[in-house]
């Protein structure tokens, strides 16, 4: 049954709110104020909530309640210093450093080039994508396109002007951009991310990125398991055009 | 609609509460879609790390690149791109490149330490190293070094602009320790390195080197190809059956380290049994004929101060270019004021009278006969007295040469070799002239001094004395090439050599000197004592796992690069194409920067301007300018800020003179021009009768003789060297100075040589870690990643194809590797290729396999060559299998 508009955009917000988080955990360091609010008493409170509740299988709740009790157990170390810890893991588990010393790094083209000969070809077909969606980045904070942040934020993105297009009431470009989300999820995300999430949490050895993996894992799930077509209307699914131009739709 | 919200409930509540602020790096920009889908760019490759002229077209799609290949308007390279070329894709993509500025977080430092990485901000890392610079400034600029390598060998903020406008003397070269190849170009043609001629060559004499297969270099190995057809015979004087020598008309197997006894002998059999030379060369273009006195200095003429020579036909002396002279005598003793005067080259005749082919064969293993047949040959071949006219120019041919590269120049008496080289050619006219040995530079560099010899340049002008020395050590070795492996000891124990200071800061660019020199512990300890070391970094090697900041750089297509058209060891067996070919290779970047990385050169910029010293009189703008010889309407203002674009763009327009400056390299890699034949030999610029290049080499007993009486001024010897022993090296006529291990035991059987293989050529950008060259020698190159055997050698030492072996040098250093077996090799030589068995616990583990030659070598004083510094390439070594014990 289709979503009214306003559940529809608090959906959509609540994905744009979680992409958003999970590109920032792999694109920035943990700071003071994200290690502040995750060991807070009221995080605690929430989590505790939602372990005695239907939500207690989620990957993601598991995920998070990792992440906290793994800060948790740092004792009497200065929030400052867990900030710094966590930096030298995530550069060793997120980075790319040397083959031996951690998973390797989160490319898209990298962990599916057993796929193809061509590992590269993967990293054009998400330029293309980029492209077709009218997508730039910021030179300043430039990471090869098919890193998994930025993977993550394109999606944040694509559901930002889902909503954009919702506020502005044209649901036809807001549903162009539901099946975009759909298409990047099922042909850039999923065919490598769990791959990655395994070898992460394989390599990891503070629960930390553990629980980052968890995290990231069952909200794939997750956004799997939706629907997105049957936010707007049932159609088929058109393919991003190899050369495309203008408005997405 | 309503566009009304409600709460996020579940995991993105929590989601919501721990990161409640807005987030996102990619935007949507409209002028995305206005981008070409597909492109393609042409632009300069040096995916060699050296000064090959090759030019590739790079296929792009949507911003990736797709796929690399040579580009067939390039007049030198005609399309071809050699493996590392092709290869560069995997130096853009590399995933284990250094993608942000990183900080260590691990004080402690070795290669068995995790520094402890992390990422941080571009102006953290900025603030962070000028912070430090500008204290080392404002206390003693001589406390900052900067060390530089073959990675950054295009850059155009260089660092001989850099640290004068800093104020530190203290610049430090990570290469060159086993390839000092300079000095003898640099002293008889006015060159940094030569070239061969092999469009009109026709007996080619190679010792010790590659004249462009063995190092995969496409157009000299185009070159020989085609002097090959044209029927040119090569003789290749090498421990080791090379891909040059299988193409060759000779390969004669030599004992490594002992080329210097080869090359005496030849000169030797030329000078005094075939007795047939160039005369008239050797009479009006070379010192041979000027007169010297007891004290081996020229004899010169009290009114002019100019050297003297002997006119026979009136038999008095004169000055050398009185134009009364009617001949000059070549040989002889002459009386000349109540002294005693001698040619030069009667000197020269008689000093290398003892080094006969047979006492040679009791060093080398070649066989005396060899050495007076090769003789003939040479001289034979070289066509003496002949002529050719090109472009309606008469200029004379000589068809033969001698060449030496770093198998034979980077050793204990390799500058000598070098010179010895120069007098073979000499002898027979071949220098600068159609088919034989040429100065690497085109142009009036053969103008003389006003002794009418050609003017010294680069590394043969002395470094100034100066006490106390710089870190290096330079003014002890004032004709070095470069001396890292100094400097490591001066940072270890400064007091020692007189250094009143220690080092607080190095910086390293595009530099390894722990697996590039030798001693790599003793280079890890420099690092690890040098408090604050900022490295810009392509990779995690064992160099940045030592240092404190990293500082990211672009991979090769990502940069601004410029490299004028010039001689590097990539080119220099040269055709027609290439010796008519004059310009310049530059590079803008093809593509966005995939990671946080910076253009090295915008980072000393920007370094400059925080600490300083960027604008004004003796800022880097100003020394930008003199380096780089920029002229009104576009040198610099001294006091404006530029960035590498702005500055690289005003370099061609005035240096190079391209019009378009670098907009014209938008989609092309190489300005080039044309000139005619004639002008391509130096000859032409100076021919017959207008200078004369130095047979006898009393510029270098001069340069002796200045740093002995400096050091007596001071009451200094050179800390760690048997003076006695130095003073050998700088003699006017070069001599056998013996090996320095001559009296080390005798289980020490063996002689260890290196070689460059074409994939893994001076390793920039990672060629070793390069998923693809490593594919390439796997399939190819059976002979990389081995340690070579000869096999009746081994057969002697009970050992067995398969075998891993420990290699144990006399001094104390070991390597270990594969034993392969061969009957190309010389049986007393011991072969291990490249530069392998990295250290890194970071770099790409395949980088990891294979022997370390570079732990082989010793830098201890008395080892190295004292007049060009490099290292002895050929240490005494013994071989056991590994489990069985030292024999």
């Amino acid at each position: 049954m289709m979503d009214t508009p306003i559940e529809v955009r608090t959906q959509v917000q609540s994905h744009a709110s979680s992409y958003a988080f999970l590109a920032w955990l792999f694109l920035e360091q943990p700071d003071v104020d994200f290690v502040t609010r995750l060991l807070a008493g009221d995080t605690q409170d929430s989590l505790g909530s939602l372990t005695s509740s239907s939500l207690a299988d989620s990957r993601m709740i598991t995920g998070l309640q990792i992440m906290r009790s793994s800060l948790q157990v740092q004792g009497s170390r200065t929030i400052e210093d867990i900030c710094l810890t966590l930096a030298v893991e995530r550069t060793r588990l997120l980075r790319g450093v040397a083959r031996e010393y951690g998973p390797p790094p989160p490319y898209e083209s990298l962990y599916r080039s057993l796929e193809a000969s061509d590992g590269i070809s993967f990293l054009v077909q998400v330029a293309e994508f980029y492209r077709y969606a009218q997508i730039d980045l910021l030179a300043e904070r430039a990471d090869r396109l098919d890193y998994l942040g930025l993977e993550l934020d394109f999606m944040r993105l694509l559901c930002e002007e889902e909503i954009r297009s919702l506020d502005q009431g044209d649901t036809d470009e807001a549903e162009g951009f539901a099946r975009l989300q759909h298409r990047f999820l099922q042909e850039h995300l999923l065919p490598w991310v769990p791959r990655y999430c395994e070898s992460l949490l394989s390599h990891s050895t503070a629960g930390f990125y553990q629980g980052v993996a968890q995290l990231l894992l069952g909200f794939l799930e997750e956004q799997a398991a939706i629907e997105t077509e049957q936010r707007y209307k049932s159609q088929e699914l058109s393919s991003v055009p190899r050369s495309g131009t203008g408005k997405v739709r | 609609m309503a566009t009304g919200q409600s709460r996020p409930s579940g995991p993105a509540s929590i989601i919501g509460r721990i990161f409640n602020r807005p987030y996102g790096i990619l935007a949507r920009d409209a002028g995305v879609a206005d981008r070409p889908p597909v492109e393609t760019r042409v632009t300069a490759c040096r995916m060699c790390g050296n000064k090959a002229w090759c030019t590739a077209i790079i296929r792009i799609q949507d911003g990736v690149v797709v796929g690399i290949e040579g580009d067939p308007s390039n007049p030198v390279s005609q399309g071809k791109l050699c493996s590392r070329g092709q290869a560069a894709i995997f130096n853009l993509y590399n995933p284990y490149r250094v993608k942000a500025p990183m900080k260590r977080t691990n004080p402690r430092k070795g290669l068995d330490q995790d520094p402890g990485w992390v990422e941080i901000s571009w102006e953290e890392a900025l603030s962070t190293v000028a912070e430090r610079l500008r204290k080392i400034r404002e206390d003693d600029p001589r406390k900052f070094a900067h060390m530089w390598g073959f990675g950054g060998d295009w850059w155009i903020v260089q660092h001989e602009a850099f640290l004068p406008a800093f104020g530190t003397p203290n610049l430090l070269r990570s290469h060159g320790v086993l390839c000092p190849v300079h000095y003898g170009c640099s002293l008889v043609q006015g060159t940094m390195l030569d070239k061969q001629d092999v469009e009109y060559c026709q007996y080619l004499i190679t010792i010790g080197g590659s004249l462009g297969p063995n190092i995969g270099s496409s157009h000299s190995t185009r070159a020989l190809a085609g002097a090959r057809e044209r029927g040119i015979k090569m003789v290749v004087v090498d421990p080791r059956c090379s891909h040059e020598a299988t193409m060759a008309h000779e390969w004669i197997p030599i004992r490594p380290g002992t080329d210097l006894a080869f090359a005496l002998a030849l000169l030797n059999v030329v000078l005094n049994e075939v007795g047939v030379f160039d005369e008239p060369f050797l009479k009006q273009r070379t010192n041979a004929v000027y007169l010297i006195g007891d004290d081996g200095y020229y004899a010169t003429d009290v009114a002019t101060g100019k050297p003297l020579v002997w006119d026979p036909m009136v038999s008095t002396a004169k000055t050398f270019d009185d134009p009364s002279a009617r001949d000059f005598a070549l040989e002889g003793r002459y009386q000349v004021n109540g002294r005693t005067l001698t040619t030069a080259f009667t000197l020269v005749k008689e000093a290398v009278r003892g080094y006969s082919p047979e006492w040679a064969e009791t060093i080398t293993t070649v066989p005396a006969v060899t050495v007076r047949r090769i003789a003939r040959e040479f001289v034979e071949a070289a066509h003496i007295g002949e002529t050719i006219t090109l472009d309606g120019v008469e200029l004379p041919f000589r068809p033969a040469l001698v060449k030496g590269e770093r198998g034979s120049l980077g050793k204990f008496g390799g500058a000598y070799q070098h010179l010895v080289h120069k007098m073979l050619n000499m002898l027979v006219g071949s220098l600068d002239v159609p088919g034989g040995d040429l100065g690497s530079e085109t142009g009036p560099v053969l103008k003389p001094g006003a002794d009418g010899v050609v003017t010294p340049k680069r590394e043969a002008i002395p470094v100034p004395f100066k006490y106390p020395p710089d870190v290096d050590l330079a003014q002890y070795y004032p004709n070095r090439h470069t001396l890292p492996h100094m400097a490591w000891k001066v940072v270890l124990d400064p007091a020692k050599y007189g250094v009143p200071y220690e080092l607080e800061a190095l910086m390293i660019y595009g530099g390894n000197p722990i697996t590039n020199n030798s001693n790599p512990d003793e280079a890890i300890a420099a690092l690890c004592k040098i408090p604050f070391v900022v490295n810009i970094a392509y990779i995690y090697d064992e160099a940045a796992e030592l240092s404190d900041i990293l500082l990211p750089e672009p991979a090769l297509f990502e940069r601004y690069g410029i490299q004028a058209l010039g001689t590097g060891h990539f080119v220099q067996a040269q055709d027609a194409s290439m010796l008519q070919t004059t310009g310049v290779l530059a590079r803008m970047p093809v593509i966005p920067l995939q990671h946080q990385t910076r253009q090295a050169d915008d980072i000393y910029l920007e370094l400059a301007e925080r600490v300083g010293f960027l604008y004004g009189v003796g800022g880097l703008n100003d020394h930008l300018n003199q380096f780089w010889d920029i002229q009104d309407p576009y040198k610099l203002d001294l006091d404006k800020r530029y960035n590498t674009a702005e500055i690289l763009d005003r370099v061609l327009k005035s240096r190079f003179e391209v019009e378009q400056g670098l907009e014209y390299f938008r989609d092309s890699g190489l300005y080039y021009k044309t000139r005619s034949k004639a002008e391509s030999y130096n000859y032409y610029y100076y021919p017959q009768g207008t200078t004369r290049y130095p047979f006898y080499f009393e510029h270098l007993l001069r340069t002796g003789d200045t740093l002995r009486w400096n050091l007596a001024e001071h009451n200094l010897t050179i800390p760690g060297q048997n003076m006695a022993e130095v003073w050998r090296f700088y003699q006017a006529v070069p001599q056998w100075v013996g090996r320095p291990d001559e009296h080390i035991p005798a289980e020490y059987d063996l002689v260890a040589m290196n070689w460059a293989t074409p994939q893994f050529r001076m390793n920039c950008g990672d060629q070793t870690g390069n998923p693809l060259l490593n594919e390439v020698v796997d399939e190819c190159d059976p002979y990389q990643f081995v340690v070579l055997m000869n096999r009746e050698t081994a057969a002697r030492k009970g050992l067995c194809e398969g075998d891993e072996v420990i290699i144990e040098a006399y001094w104390g250093g070991t390597a270990q590797g594969v034993l392969k077996l061969t009957s190309l090799l010389h049986p007393d030589a011991l072969g291990v290729p490249a530069i392998h068995g990295f250290r890194s616990m970071h770099r790409n583990p395949v980088t990891r396999r294979g022997p370390h030659f570079n732990s082989l070598l010793n830098n201890a004083e008395g080892t190295f060559d004292p007049l060009h510094g490099g290292i002895d390439r050929n240490p005494r070594v013994r071989v056991f299998r590994v489990g069985a014990g030292k024999p």
